[in-house]
């Protein structure tokens, strides 16, 4: 497994993550579609049927 | 961040929380070791923040989180067929409903053929508030608030 889910938080190595984007992905271009699983019903949902009804508020977080 | 989802709701508009990694893992909610945690965690939230919002978990590899830039607490607006109208490295509830109502004034009008886009940056500003801060880490655990208020640079 990647260090994607880190044990400890590491203020030095997640500093850049914490101040800006990475270079990636600007306002005005397409998105990348991904499929995601719905935690009250289990289901796959994928992002580009949520935008093909109209505009997505999408805010990324966790408990912690 | 759900009043705005109401507020809404009528034109169109979607709110999702994309669940990612723990940000701050501590003793008493540590990082995901399979999607069964990762629920639990989801589940733990929506329960004590009382969030409305549909919830989307993420895979285990952080998949989509990495692809949109893998920061903590950000937020991104998407138009029809995904055009990027709003990305910002920091949710804050007044900024994103500001660039909501502009973006469908926008939109509207260039569907009546008087506006066009044009891409812009700029710097947004949210309230400091340590005190909430810590007393959220707390309740993951000493190991959470010493990783972040005992190794933080000065002055940051």
């Amino acid at each position: 497994m990647s260090d994607y889910n880190y044990a400890v938080f590491d203020m030095v190595a997640e500093r850049p993550h914490q101040t800006g984007f990475p270079g990636i992905l600007n306002v005005g271009e397409r998105a990348p579609d991904f499929p995601l699983e719905d935690l009250a019903t289990g289901e796959t949902v994928r992002l580009k049927d949520l935008w093909s009804e109209g505009l997505v508020i999408a805010e990324f977080g966790s408990f912690t | 961040m759900d009043a705005i989802a109401d507020r809404h709701a009528d034109q169109a508009v979607s709110s999702v929380f994309i669940y990612t990694r723990e940000a701050h893992p501590g003793e008493n909610y540590r990082h995901h070791t399979d999607m069964d945690v990762k629920r639990h965690h989801a589940r733990v939230l929506r329960d004590d923040t009382g969030i409305k919002r549909r919830i989307l978990l993420d895979d285990l590899e952080g998949t989509v989180h990495q692809a949109y830039g893998c920061l903590p607490n950000m937020t991104w607006i998407f138009g029809r067929g995904g055009l990027v109208m709003y990305k910002a490295a920091w949710t804050t509830p007044e900024d994103v409903e500001a660039s909501l109502d502009y973006a469908i004034d926008g939109l509207e009008r260039r569907v009546k053929g008087a506006k066009l886009p044009f891409y812009s940056e700029r710097l947004s500003w949210r309230v400091r508030d340590d005190d909430s801060f810590r007393s959220h880490l707390e309740r993951c655990g000493p190991q959470a608030v010493s990783d972040f208020f005992d190794k933080r640079p000065k002055g940051s």
